[in-house]
């Protein structure tokens, strides 16, 4: 039956209404995601077929509470609804989703979108959790005191009701009828000139027009919106667009309270539900009498003392996994990295295409693959414990903390993920709702010491540390690592302290966080969620990966010299080697030599790349492959001009203290360019960090050359 | 008296909510406004956020908000 015009579907809900698990129990992982265009909200898309045949198309939008667009969310989904009403990609049905135990609040954004005219199914999500029975006439009530088409019982994570639903989702697109908004709005006689207006110039049904002239006249911003919707589409109200002002200001002028009249439309529609639940009789037990399980358990998960230990337990299990059982298929991807690698060998004679194969794209794009295990366990916990309601928990406990950062508490799990990578990190922050904080967590994230500075550490704390005892329980080695963290971790939280007194806010953001009731996650979702987030990060990641690889293999391998005269010769007089002297005078103080240079060069791509540089650079020289026999290396090298080593404790803690800061990632680039939409930030962060790394580095150097520990 | 001169645990009416327009608008979408019974749930460590109980669900709220929530004793 392919060819058929698919059922266009839209579904719409409150955040935590079980809207993402009912999308996912309709398409499965027929799904795709992009980003709307000129903003980092997702737009996901997903398609399938009724049991006869016809297709069908999904679109989920942003979860919501109100129409009146504040939040960004808001804002798409009412840029979405204003397009329907101008008949673009208009839906043949809605599916409002709301959570059935706490149907109040749910039905305020269902009395919104009913002005619209398009036929609407209530799907009552976690109607197991109601606790009363859900009678059919509770169902019709609801259908006629709201304008439903139909009211669908649903139990999304178990998939109960789904046959209904669909049965409903297949026959409504064959009927055409439509039932009037029950409740279209505030009735305001002095916004009359608009609805009129409206009407006439866009052609919007008269019911829709009234709930539109309220957010018209109530909110600047999305009057903006619609006037850049109707030049975008090229319609002739835009040539009228003055008379539409002139009209809106003589309304203002005439109603002193149009700012609060937002809040007195959502009284009137909520005075309106309640006539709705009365009459049912739905709801009618004592809530705020009977205590919830959620609110029992939340006694000892959001306990002073219990809470953060329970936390901080969680984050152990956690990292744990990260770090150990993410070893596995690390090394099945480095094996098969090293396979292909072998394989190019064999097959392609030596040359060019050989080593840029290799050496350049497979080099590259391994580095960058092989944390992929690492990134989808923690996008796996992560989402488990957003999924669980936890998440919104960490936040409450450390709220107060956070904020007198300049962050968020929903910045405390990106946050932790930046131990593991910033990446899952970034994408992350999308929880935090006020882009300021959203934007300073994202900036002081790649501080967090990810572990593809572990290899660096390792080495240089390896090679140059001396592994004694303190007090006889702690060891040398192992505490500098700890104080890299630490470093690290502090700095993150001054630079959020700075950032957050420099970078202005859009318009006072109030921290207002709904505590969802504990759920079990859906464990379809939790894998979508892995799968969808490994696929971004290879795409996103990869292209820009791709590039540099190739132009950084470009660098250290050109111009070729005589053979003859040596690998480590080769290298140092290529582009990367020339530019490794270049850059020596600016690193010396540091206590860096060109080679490090070189390795500071490459290791833009990935910071651990600074470790293979350094092994091919010393490995071809002597003929050594191992890092051991690199750590050994390092400490032997001599300067010929004074017969001293040219590295020492304080090269390598400069060193390590340089890692700890400089943004040398260039997925972390590509991220924080797709999430924050610009060049403006990346760039920043990339500067802020360099210049942070340096001047560190130099303090601990010259400082240690002062104190005589050269 | 606003939400923060409440006892955690004790119930009380919302009688007017102060602040900037948006602040209200959005308290207004969630259902929070004039008349509306309201729980004072917990609180966290530090004296900030708020927990609190509308009918069937729970927000939690900054200290500073929560003191431009005017409330009677219920």
């Amino acid at each position: 039956m392919t060819g058929m015009k698919p059922i266009s579907i839209a579904l719409i809900g409150n955040p935590n209404s079980g809207k993402t698990a009912v999308f996912n129990q309709l398409t499965g992982l027929n799904q795709k995601v992009s980003n709307y265009p000129g903003i980092t909200v997702e737009k996901k898309i997903g398609m399938g077929t009724f049991s006869d045949g016809r297709p069908f198309r999904i679109l989920d939008l942003p979860g919501t509470y109100s129409l009146v667009p504040d939040s960004l969310d808001e804002q798409i989904v009412s840029e979405q609804t204003l397009n329907w009403s101008l008949d673009l990609d208009r839906p043949d049905v809605i599916v409002a989703v709301v959570d059935a135990s706490n149907l109040r609040r749910n039905l305020l954004l269902v009395t919104q979108i009913s002005d619209l005219g398009i036929p609407v199914i209530l799907a009552l999500n976690m109607a197991d959790r109601v606790h009363h029975d859900i009678s059919d006439d509770m169902l019709t009530g609801l259908e006629n005191g709201l304008g439903l088409w139909k009211a669908i019982p649903l139990v999304a994570i178990k998939g109960k009701g789904f046959k209904e639903l669909k049965a409903e989702l297949q026959s409504v697109g064959e009927k055409t009828a439509v039932r009037l908004p029950v409740y279209a709005g505030l009735d305001k006689e002095a916004f009359h000139p608009l609805e009129t207006w409206l009407t006439s110039e866009l052609g919007f049904p008269r019911d829709w027009c009234r709930a539109q002239a309220l957010r018209l006249v109530c909110k600047s911003g999305y009057s903006d919106l619609v006037r850049a919707q109707l030049e975008k589409i090229g319609h002739s109200a835009v040539e009228n667009w003055t008379e539409f002002m002139s009209i809106r200001d003589s309304i203002r002028s005439q109603t002193p309270n149009w700012r609060s009249l937002p809040a007195g439309d959502a009284g009137k529609r909520y005075a309106h539900i309640d006539a709705v639940l009365t009459k049912i009789k739905w709801g009618s037990d004592d809530p705020l009498n009977r205590r919830s399980r959620s609110e029992r358990a939340d006694a000892w998960l959001t306990h002073p003392v219990l809470g953060p230990l329970i936390f901080v337990l969680l984050l152990v299990f956690i990292f744990q996994a990260i770090f150990s059982w993410a070893v596995v298929p690390m090394d099945w991807i480095s094996q098969a990295m090293d396979w292909l690698n072998a394989g190019l060998h064999r097959g392609l004679p030596p040359g060019p295409l050989r080593d840029l194969l290799t050496d350049g794209i497979l080099a590259g794009v391994g580095s960058i693959v092989v944390f992929l295990p690492q990134i989808l366990i923690l996008v796996f916990f992560l989402t488990l414990l957003e999924d669980s309601g936890y998440m919104a928990r960490v936040a409450f406990m450390l709220d107060r903390f956070m904020s007198r950062m300049g962050l968020h508490g929903r910045s405390v799990l990106p946050l932790m993920s930046g131990y593991a990578c910033a990446i899952p990190g970034i994408m992350a922050t999308r929880t935090i709702d006020s882009w300021k904080e959203r934007l300073i967590t994202i900036l002081i994230l790649p501080l967090m010491s990810c572990s593809a500075r572990l290899p660096v550490y390792a080495l240089m704390i390896g090679a140059f540390i001396p592994n004694q005892k303190i007090g006889g329980i702690f060891g040398l080695q192992g505490l500098t690592l700890v104080s890299m963290y630490f470093l690290g971790t502090i700095t993150a939280l001054i630079m959020a302290k700075v950032f957050s007194r420099l970078i202005r806010k859009e318009k006072t953001s109030s921290f207002i966080m709904e505590m969802p009731p504990y759920r079990i996650p859906l464990m379809r979702s939790v894998g979508n969620q892995v799968i969808l987030r490994g696929k971004l990060f290879l795409k996103n990641a990869g292209k820009i990966i791709m590039a540099v690889s190739i132009i950084l293999w470009f660098l250290a391998s050109y111009p070729k010299v005589d053979s003859g005269s040596g690998p480590v010769n080769n290298i140092e007089r290529s582009f990367a080697g020339t530019l490794g002297h270049v850059i020596e005078p600016v690193i010396r103080p540091l206590g860096f030599d060109w080679k490090i240079g070189v390795g500071l060069v490459t290791s833009f791509a990935a910071r651990e790349v600074l470790v293979s540089t350094l092994a091919t650079m010393y490995n071809v020289a002597d003929e050594q492959d191992d890092v051991l026999d690199l750590r050994t290396a390092l400490r032997m090298d001599t300067d010929p001009a004074t017969g001293k080593p040219r590295y020492s404790v304080l090269t390598a803690l400069s060193l390590m203290v340089f890692f700890v800061f400089a943004a040398q990632c260039m997925a972390t680039f590509a991220i924080v360019r797709h999430e924050t939409n610009s060049w403006k930030w990346p760039l920043f962060m990339v500067t802020y960090l360099t210049v942070l790394a340096y001047l560190a580095s130099l303090v601990v150097y010259q400082g240690g050359l002062r104190l005589g520990w050269g | 008296m606003t939400i923060i001169d409440l006892k955690i645990g004790s119930l009380a009416t919302i009688d007017r909510i102060d602040g900037a327009d948006d602040f209200t608008n959005r308290l207004a979408d969630m259902g929070l406004g004039p008349q509306v019974p309201v729980r004072v749930i917990r609180v966290a460590p530090g004296g900030s956020p708020y927990l609190l109980k509308i009918n069937d669900f729970y927000i939690s709220i900054r200290r500073d908000d929560a003191a431009r929530i005017r409330v009677v004793s219920a």
